[in-house]
């Protein structure tokens, strides 16, 4: 077995890596283990520590130090268990899989052909940076296990870059981008660039909501500084709605930069916690072009792709969906999509739902009205018999619920109008386009060979029309996502699956391509 | 076209199939159990309105409520069945079913994943089972199936993937 001279990690040849050399992980993954542990004994013996604590017990004179035994114990139990994991485990890069293999009472060999590999991302958290290590994720393109990447191995930071490169090459045939590289990104993003992106990202109605209680809370600290329990609650809730995501957005993306190498993309971002990801343009699913209202009104737009395997499952990456172009202006975004997804670029005519899609849209808009004036009306109800039993003056509770009950119903109204304007379909010869959303929009670009499945919905009273709703669903980042359209004419929407089924039996679907 | 009309063979003029009439059994049965169970929690909400001195307009509503639900599962079971038709080729999976909104879901053969048969306790008592069908991107399933059917398209649906995987290897 080769291992390395320094912390105990493994040396490989300049050249790359040589085929079936048995790998070790570094030994801080040993320590990353035990401090996991540490935090969770911790809790769990405090909690065991304030029960025995008390008086009533018998034993409380000795709860201090039996949670003391109790929280080393664990800790021991802990470190003795990783240390022979990562003793006993051995990783082994072959000629065309690699495999992990761990002999201890539950023995288990893991086995990946480097073809069916999705993607490899590097990882690397607070420990990682201060020890010099990095985690590497190996995904497969799969569903099942979308949320957490079937490998996560740590190495020495040159030696993950090594072996990434190495596993690029044999999987896409490609020389990686190494991490750190001083290869300029394909796109000049700066630091204000990711603080608008993470402000215009959010959607609208965090953006109102957050806003909305910020005034609340400015109006509170003015009319009762000192008695108001609103005023709090109002800044605590813009601090979890808008703050928090806002902030942990602009850690996440920053110093974002991308590349294209072939048909791989690189990705690499991170404040406190880097993120490196690759993958084959192959494996995009869908590209989904967002925009939600704010940005849109200054016309900026966003890119990401759905690519299976891409969450590292270690904590911060819930944007799993890769960030192909952060908030830009039009001409930038589609020059990106040129350079980056030309396959998802469609110049194809756009249909608009037709005129006869007014009625199951407006059908819908009366029953969500007539349920909103209920629930409203007797809300007001309850509230002013409450008054009246209080022997309270109810004042103007009516006209405040009716103005409400209005303004809901004119917002629904307005959406149904603009949804036929906006609402879109686009059928291309490889791909076909939902645009969908009336105030935050996103246009998702799908390829008919990554349909899974897909289901036409006819209503009561969208069938005698002849309108219909699509739904397709594929893989997705987190594992399957179903896309759905509006109203569009029955038999577009089976195209659909009569296309996806068109390009299997003729052989224009070619697995092959997307391996 | 009615894609709904089915011949003396008991298949549409498309080719789709039907369910066997005992399927309607089992979907009565899982509505009267669901009946049952709204009928306890509308009463148990009743009860606990009417000692927080809430009657009047919200019990009625709540009545109202249950009234409406209870007709749906009283008559879904029939339309159901009516309306739920499948087909199975080389190439696809083909579904049309639902009460109210219509869904055609297609399955390519070539993303089917895993295929597994199900008999739950209800559809057992009546020799029914369903299949379920797993793509990388969801499921889909055919219900109410006649047990050996259900095994018959299971293991032709088998028989396609095994052969495409062949073809490829």
């Amino acid at each position: 077995m080769t291992e390395g001279e320094n912390l105990g990690g493994p040396s490989i040849s300049p050249d790359g890596i040589t085929p079936g050399e048995e790998f070790r992980q570094h030994p801080i993954k040993v320590v990353e283990e035990v401090l996991t542990a540490a935090v969770v004994a911790f809790f769990i013996v405090f909690t065991l520590f304030l029960s025995i604590s008390d008086e009533d017990t018998g034993i409380s004179d000795y709860a201090g130090p039996i949670s003391v035994v109790l929280f080393l114990a664990i800790v021991a139990s802990a470190l003795w268990i990783s240390y022979w994991r990562w003793k006993k485990t051995i990783i082994i890069f072959k000629e065309t899989e690699v495999r992990v293999f761990r002999d201890t009472v539950f023995k288990r060999e893991v086995r990946i052909a480097y073809t069916k590999i999705a993607s490899t991302n590097v990882n690397r958290g607070v420990i990682n940076r201060i020890t010099g290590t990095s985690k590497l994720m190996i995904n497969i393109n799969s569903s099942v296990n979308a949320m957490m990447p079937e490998l996560k191995l740590t190495f020495d930071a040159y030696l993950t870059d090594k072996i990434r490169r190495d596993l690029a090459m044999k999987m896409h045939n490609t020389e990686s981008v190494a991490v750190d590289s001083e290869t300029p990104s394909i796109l000049n993003v700066t630091a204000k660039d990711i603080i608008i992106h993470s402000f215009l990202s959010q959607p609208t109605a965090s953006s109102i909501f957050g806003i909305a209680m910020f005034l609340i809370a400015i109006l509170e600290m003015f009319v009762s500084p000192d008695t108001s329990v609103m005023g709090p609650i109002a800044l605590l809730m813009f601090l979890l709605s808008y703050v928090i995501p806002v902030v942990s957005m602009m850690a996440h993306y920053y110093n974002y930069k991308i590349y294209k190498s072939g048909d791989t993309i690189y990705i690499s971002h991170g404040l406190i916690r880097t993120y490196n990801k690759s993958f084959k343009t192959t494996r995009i699913n869908a590209v989904r072009l967002r925009s939600p209202l704010i940005p849109r009104l200054f016309g900026r737009y966003m890119i990401d792709a759905e690519v299976v395997g891409l969450v590292t499952g270690d904590g911060g990456d819930s944007n799993a969906a890769p960030l192909l172009c952060p908030m830009k202006d039009k001409a930038t975004i589609d020059n990106m999509l040129k350079i980056l997804v030309p396959d998802f670029v469609s110049v194809d005519e756009t249909i608009l739902q037709p005129k006869e899609a007014a009625v199951p849209i407006f059908a819908r808009i009366a029953a969500y009205s007539a349920i909103v004036a209920t629930v409203m009306y007797l809300i007001q109800e309850s509230i002013n018999s409450a008054y009246v039993e209080s022997g309270l003056d109810p004042g103007n509770l009516f006209i405040w619920f009716a103005g409400t009950t209005v303004l809901i119903i004119t917002g629904l109204i307005i959406y149904g109008i603009q949804s036929l304007k906006v609402i879109s379909f686009r059928k291309g010869e490889e791909v076909f386009t939902f645009v969908t959303g009336v105030v935050d929009r996103k246009k998702v670009t799908v390829k008919y060979d990554k349909v899974q499945t897909a289901t036409v919905s006819e209503g009561p009273l969208s069938k005698p029309l002849g309108l219909a709703r699509g739904d397709v669903s594929l893989l997705s980042s987190i594992g399957s996502q179903s896309i759905r359209s509006g109203f569009f004419r029955s038999g577009d929407m089976e195209g659909i699956s009569e296309e996806v089924l068109a390009r299997i039996n003729d052989y224009r679907y070619d697995y092959r391509k997307y391996l | 076209m009615d894609y709904f009309k089915v011949d003396e063979t008991g298949k549409t003029s498309d080719g789709y199939y039907t369910l066997p009439k005992r399927s309607m059994g089992s979907m009565y049965v899982k509505s009267l159990i669901l009946l049952v169970i709204l009928a306890i929690m509308t009463v148990g909400s009743h009860y606990y309105l009417a000692i927080e001195g809430i009657t009047g307009t919200w019990a009625i509503l709540l009545y109202s409520i249950y009234a409406l639900v209870a007709v749906y599962l009283l008559i879904w079971p029939a339309v159901y069945f009516a309306r739920y038709r499948y087909r199975i080729s080389k190439d696809r999976i083909d579904i049309r079913r639902g009460v109210f909104v219509i869904r055609h879901t297609v399955v390519p053969t070539e993303r089917v994943h895993q295929l597994e048969v199900t008999l739950g306790p209800i559809n057992n008592l009546f020799r029914l089972a369903d299949v379920t069908i797993t793509t990388a991107g969801g499921i889909a399933s055919i219900q109410y199936l006649d047990r050996e059917v259900a095994s018959e398209i299971a293991d032709s649906l088998n028989e396609y993937i095994t052969d495409i995987i062949r073809s490829r290897e």
